[in-house]
């Protein structure tokens, strides 16, 4: 009984102390720079210079000559063929 | 008592009046007076209708134009029974837009009615419109072959039967194109002889075959025909965009871009005309046989009308006209109320039928400015497809400009046709000297 007694003691003794040393050693001081210039004549940004004709060329070709008309229904000329035959 | 005698009597008078305008229409067709025979007899066509009346309505039905179906509205109260005069109430529900009834009427028609013709013509047409082809497809097939038996008469001559014969094969050959077989569909129109009056509106259909059989030089070479100073008449808008799409599957950017200006310049300048014109001004332009002073812009109108001087519509009219004109002035000298009852209703079936060609040439013009609408916003998608195409091959092979010549074509790869003698000459051949053209091209999509 003894026994557990002290062990619980060393136990909390050293968890205590441990963390008392660490958040000592990590403290930090963080300083700001009161201004800050920035030259947006020496930025550069690095890639490829596009033309709006190359976004154009990414678009699906497919895409728009899936809208072209081509003819598969002569329906739209029924009310002409009924007014024009009977 | 005295009640059930006057309802007696008022069923004598009834029955006597009825068996009088019965007797009285027979005596007016056996005269030659067939309108106001109609207007006689459709006021004794009852449910237990008598056979005199029967016959005679068998035999005069088709003699009457469709018009005065179309708006007589005597006939409504036929509408809840199956009488000789089916086949007229049938054309007043369809053009009153109710198809059922439509159907109705035409299924108690039998195989031998003078009408077979135009009865299945009106079939095909409402099971095309509800998406039957099968159906339809056998419907025309019979419109067709009644053609060919029917005999003529006043109404109705060898020239208006012959017309509606090729407005069967048209509806036929759409039928397949409809079910995608364009083959098939190219075999009906082949039907139609060149000599025919209506076998340039068929080009159109037929170069749409060909586009989707991707016989593109036929294509451009079939729409080569409305060049011709003759045919130029029946030319379509969507002719002038299935020319410059053709070109576009080809490659031949500049060629379709082309066509697009010919057409902005051309036809699409000249829209309004269609739409303003009055059917006085119409009627005008397709009576006359010689006009002194045509401006520019009008020509183009005067030639599309004067295209439909030789079809259905025109024939019937005509004779028609002429038919109720004569009947009205014999009848006129009659001084009996009977008579003049006649007069009046000849002079409305006068009314029903002018209305009816106003509005047919109303509805060709109207359409016709239609098309062109339609036809400009197809070539503006085509046109964004071109930017888009041709930006692009811009970048594959870095080039600035395209070649955009006719490249010449072996002509064994453009299949025989029956009648064909081929005659070269410089970027294509011509199989005979009317029609079937094709225009010897190569694409330029893999050279590009």
């Amino acid at each position: 009984m003894k026994l557990k007694i002290i062990l619980c003691f060393c136990i909390f003794i050293t968890s205590a102390f441990g963390k008392d040393k660490k958040s000592k050693s990590n403290k930090v001081i963080i300083k700001y720079q009161k201004r800050q210039k920035v030259d947006l004549g020496e930025l550069s940004v690095e890639g490829n210079v596009l033309t709006p004709g190359d976004i154009l060329i990414d678009y699906d070709e497919n895409e728009a000559t899936m809208e072209l008309h081509k003819r598969r229904t002569y329906k739209d000329k029924l009310k002409l063929s009924l007014d024009t035959t009977i | 008592m005295s009640k059930i005698l006057i309802l007696i009597s008022f069923l004598i008078t009834f029955t006597s009046q009825v068996h009088g305008s019965i007797e009285l229409a027979s005596r007016l067709y056996d005269g030659g007076k067939y309108y106001a025979a109609y207007t006689m007899l459709k006021k004794s066509i009852n449910k237990n209708t008598r056979n005199e009346a029967k016959s005679l309505a068998y035999k005069l039905i088709d003699r009457i134009h469709p018009a005065v179906f179309k708006n007589d509205s005597d006939l409504n109260r036929l509408f809840d029974k199956s009488t000789p005069l089916n086949y007229a109430v049938a054309i007043r529900a369809f053009y009153l837009g109710d198809l059922r009834s439509t159907e109705k009427f035409l299924y108690h028609i039998k195989k031998d009615h003078p009408s077979n013709m135009e009865v299945n013509y009106l079939r095909g047409m409402i099971y095309y419109i509800k998406n039957d082809f099968n159906a339809s497809a056998r419907s025309f097939k019979k419109c067709y072959i009644a053609a060919n038996k029917k005999s003529r008469n006043t109404l109705k001559t060898d020239d208006y039967i012959h017309a509606f014969s090729n407005r069967c094969i048209q509806q036929l050959s759409r039928i397949f194109f409809e079910k995608k077989n364009y083959r098939a569909s190219l075999k009906y129109l082949r039907k139609v002889k060149k000599t025919d009056f209506v076998w340039p509106r068929l080009l159109f259909d037929k170069a749409w075959n060909y586009y989707w059989l991707n016989k593109y030089p036929q294509t451009l070479g079939t729409l080569v025909s409305y060049k011709a100073s003759y045919l130029k008449k029946f030319m379509l808008p969507e002719a002038n965009y299935l020319r410059a799409l053709t070109y576009y599957d080809l490659c031949y950017y500049k060629k379709a871009e082309r066509i697009y200006d010919e057409f902005l310049g051309g036809i699409y300048k000249e829209k309004k005309l269609f739409q303003s014109m009055t059917t006085r001004e119409l009627k005008k332009i397709i009576f006359k046989r010689k006009s002194s002073k045509q401006k520019s812009s009008d020509r183009f109108i005067i030639s599309l009308l004067k295209g439909y001087r030789k079809d259905t519509k025109f024939f019937s009219f005509r004779s028609a006209m002429t038919r109720l004109k004569s009947e009205t002035k014999l009848m006129k000298k009659y001084k009996s109320n009977e008579f003049k009852k006649i007069v009046l209703e000849l002079k409305k079936y006068q009314a029903y039928v002018r209305l009816d060609f106003d509005n047919f040439l109303l509805s060709l013009t109207r359409d016709y400015y239609k098309q062109i609408e339609r036809t400009n916003k197809k070539f503006l998608r085509l046109k964004l497809g071109l930017g888009i195409r041709r930006q692009k091959n811009i970048i594959k092979k870095s080039q600035t400009t395209f070649k955009d010549d006719f490249v010449d074509l072996d002509l064994s790869q453009i299949d025989n046709l029956d009648e064909k003698f081929i005659w070269e000459f410089k970027g294509g051949f011509w199989a005979d000297e009317l029609g079937d053209y094709a225009v010897a091209l190569r694409s330029q999509c893999s050279e590009a």
